[in-house]
Order: structure tokens, then sequence, then C-alpha cells
């Protein structure tokens, strides 16, 4: 029989010098070369397991040591284990027991009498691939975990009915100024002012119905200090702890709004300038053009000096009418005016 | 025939010169020249019983009221022998758009007003007198 190679780390924490050596020899029944440590008692697993340089896959414990045993003796071995799974031996078969050592985080529960070199095999890869899903598991979790705590935008989980906090983020605490403690004290009317509460009512309605997946809606907020601020709310149904809950995602867009306002004030000013460019300022030009015309027709015998002066400034005039046309054209081309711009009602 | 021709322009200095280059392009024009438009649309008033076509050189940015408020009461007044022409200093074509709403309105003109334009005019008039 091809015995397994890999090198096992073994500890079992036994005082019983037999059961230890028929330990062993089922053991090397299917592993060619494990490492086994002995431990005769809660003390020295202890001092075992504190120094770093052991490090083992699995660690079995006789429930009665001499100087500890029972559930008190689980409790301590699974707090020094550090997340080596731990495997309980016993010689006495108690159902209701063995069901208590797995609550506690035992991994499995094994009757000395019972054992056989597979299953105490069987048992050891068991333990081991269990762990690395564990792991995996609780790895996901965290890093969704992370996703919620660590993202720069408050986000918060409140219950369906009862409009209670049930999990906020760092952000939301930076945000809105209330600790931890506050938020999960207090339910998400607080965060509305009076006139809000309408729109709340009716997301109620429509997250009952389950019909708020991804919807973004424009709420205004209260912050600890009484500061109004503008939040885009992607707000998203979810099952928290088995409670029908929400998931609201808030992106404040106070400062986008305010430079958005910035803009259309100086647009509507751009507007203002155009009109008068292409109204008011032409005005003198286009008189000035006519006393050009005008003085021409009058003035064709005299002095070729004066005729030339008159030339640069009809020259000047019409360059100045290019450009104002110019002008015009660019701006009207940018904002086309309405119905309800100035050039008519003022023209 | 020698029609009318109004100009109502709150530019004293467009009038001066208006008149100068009418003056010299045809010596004869009956000119009357108004500088507010109330005081144009009083004296249509007063003619409209009499059926003869006349012309009007129409400034749209008056002090008093706009081009477009003139041409309106024209048309309220069912007046059917005042034919228009548009000047304007404005370069912005949504006037010239606009101007196509009234049937009254026979052409439009940017200024300046120059001795081409007046000539053009004189032909307008003249293609146009005889008409009503």
């Amino acid at each position: 029989m091809n015995k397994d190679k890999k090198a096992y780390h073994i500890l079992i924490i036994e005082d019983n010098f037999g059961d230890f050596v028929l330990f062993e020899e089922y053991l090397l029944d299917y592993m060619l070369n494990p490492t086994l440590i002995q431990a005769r008692s809660f003390q020295e697993a202890q001092s075992i397991l504190e120094n770093s340089e052991n490090t083992f896959d699995v660690i079995f414990l006789d429930l009665s040591l001499p100087d500890l045993s029972g559930e008190k003796l689980i409790k301590d071995v699974l707090e020094i284990a550090n997340n080596i799974p731990v495997l309980a031996l016993t010689g006495f078969p108690d159902f209701d027991f063995s069901i208590k050592t797995l609550a506690l985080g035992v991994f499995d529960y094994l009757l000395k009498d019972e054992l056989t070199p597979i299953t105490l095999y069987k048992s050891i890869l068991y333990a081991i691939e269990r762990k690395k899903h564990f792991e995996d598991l609780q790895k996901s979790k965290k890093r969704y975990s992370e996703l919620f705590h660590l993202s720069p935008l408050p986000m918060w989980v409140y219950d369906l009915d009862t409009l209670r906090f049930l999990d906020i983020n760092e952000a939301s605490i930076v945000h809105y100024g209330y600790s931890k403690e506050e938020f999960l004290s207090m339910t998400i009317q607080k965060l509305l002012p009076i006139n809000n509460f309408p729109v709340l009512e009716e997301n109620q309605t429509k997250a009952r119905q389950e019909k708020l997946m991804g919807q973004k809606s424009i709420f205004i907020h209260v912050k600890k200090n009484g500061e109004l601020i503008k939040v885009e709310a992607t707000i998203n149904n979810l099952i928290f702890n088995g409670q029908k809950s929400t998931l609201v995602l808030v992106n404040d867009i106070t400062d986008r709004l305010k430079y958005v306002e910035t803009i259309e004030i100086q647009n509507q000013t751009f507007k203002e300038i155009a009109w008068i460019q292409s109204h008011i300022v032409r005005a003198p030009l286009a008189r000035l053009m006519g006393l050009i015309n005008l003085l021409e027709s009058d003035t064709i015998d005299t002095d070729p000096k004066l005729i030339g002066l008159l030339g640069h400034i009809k020259n000047s005039s019409i360059e100045l009418d290019e450009i104002i046309r110019d002008i015009s054209k660019k701006s009207e081309s940018i904002s086309p005016l309405d119905e309800n711009e100035p050039s008519i009602t003022n023209n | 025939m020698n029609p009318q021709l109004l100009i109502i322009d709150d530019d004293e200095v467009l009038l001066m010169i208006l008149e100068k280059i009418i003056q010299k392009v045809n010596p004869h024009r009956n000119l009357r020249m108004y500088s507010s438009g109330r005081s144009a649309l009083d004296f249509l008033e007063e003619l409209k019983t009499e059926p003869m076509t006349r012309f009007l050189l129409l400034d749209i940015n008056l002090k008093d009221m706009s081009g477009w408020d003139f041409l309106n009461e024209l048309e309220s007044r069912n007046d059917q022998f005042s034919k228009v022409i548009i000047i304007t200093s404005s370069v912005s074509k949504i006037n010239q758009e606009l101007a196509k709403n009234y049937p009254s309105v026979l052409a439009f003109f940017e200024k300046p007003i120059t001795f081409d334009v007046i000539n053009q005019i004189e032909q307008i008039i003249e293609s146009n007198q005889s008409l009503s």
C-alpha cells in the first residue's frame, strides 16, 4: 500500500501511554513520516503551542487530563490552538456532550474504542480540508465586510420595518458626525428633515414590494451638526442577519450641485454678454458706418488726404463689424437663443 | 404717384443720415420721421381711411415699444396699406425668422443703411406701390 508521504505535524495531548502508542501505530498505517508530538498535560500542551517554532496541522485532545478536563479543558485548548483544528478523543460515549463539544468549536469527536487506522486517517484529512474551506469562507466574509466598512462612501443597513440602523460604515460616521453607538440606537428618520418623509414612505412601500433594486433617489439629509446636505442614495434590498433590510449607499452631491449652479449662473451671464454683443454693441457701430457712407458721398472732390483718412476709418469700422459678427455667430452656436430670450422682447 | 415713406427709429443720428441719403437718391420722396413707435402709430391711425399704400422703415429696437409690438398693433387694426421694411443693428438671425410671421413685412435690412440699401429700398417701393 502506498502511504501518504505528506509531512504531517500532529500534536496529541494524551496522558495515557498505551493510548498514545496505539494512536501512533494507527497513524503509521497510512502515513509514511508524520511528526507526532505528545503532551501529557494541558500545561505541557500550552508550552508547546506557545513556542512559535511548532506548527501543527491538527491537535488531538484527550478530554481527561491530570490537570484539566471536560468543557473547561476544551475551551482553554481551543483558545491556545490558534485556529489549528482540534479533535476530541474520549473513552466514554456521551452523545449530548459530544454535540456540545462540536458547538464549542471542536472539529470532530472520536471514541477511542471505535478508532481504526482508516477512521483516524480520514478524520485528519477531513479536518485539514474543512479548515481550508472555513478559512476561505472567513476570507471572503472579511472581504465583503471590508467592502462595506472601508468604502469611502457612507453606507448603512437599516431594518425595513423599524427603520433602525443595523450596521453602519466608517465613512458614514465621519460624514454625518454620529458615533457608531449613536447610529445603532437611532432610526434613519433622524437623518431626514421633516419634508423628506413622504419620499421615505414611498421608498418603504417600494422596498416591501421588492422593487428597489439599485434605485437612485435624491434626499436632503441633516448631519449631526445641523448642516443640510443633498445626497444621491442608491438603495437595495438585503437580508441582513435574517432580517428584511435595506442597504443604502450615499453620495454627497452638495458640492457637485453648487458647482453646477455656479456654471449655470455663469452661462446665463455669458448669454447676456452674447446678447449685448449682437444687439447693443453693434448699434453705435452701424451708426458710425452710416455716417462714413454719408461722408464719402459728400467729399468727392476734396483733399485726397482726407479721403485717405476716411478710407482708413471705413476699413476699421468694417473690421470691427466683422469681429462683432464673428462673436455673435459663435455665441449663438454655443447657446441657441430660444423664444424666451431677451432678443425678442427687447429688440 | 409718390407714396409716403415713414422712418421710425429712436436714433436721431440715424434719422439725420437717412434723411440726407434719401434726399440725394430721391429728392421728391414724401418723407416723415418718427423717433417713437407711438407717434407713428397715431399718425397711421389718422391715415386709416386713406386708401393709399405707405412704406415704413421700422427699427425693431425702439425705446417705447419693440418693432414686434408695433407690427402686432398694425395687424390688429387690419391696416392693409402700411408696408414695412425692417431695419436693425442686430446681427441675430432670430429676428429675420420672426419677421417672416408678418405678411406686411416686405424686406429686412441690417444697418448700416447705406446708399446701396436705400437704392434697394427705392426699388422695393417702386414695385410695391400699386399692390393694394
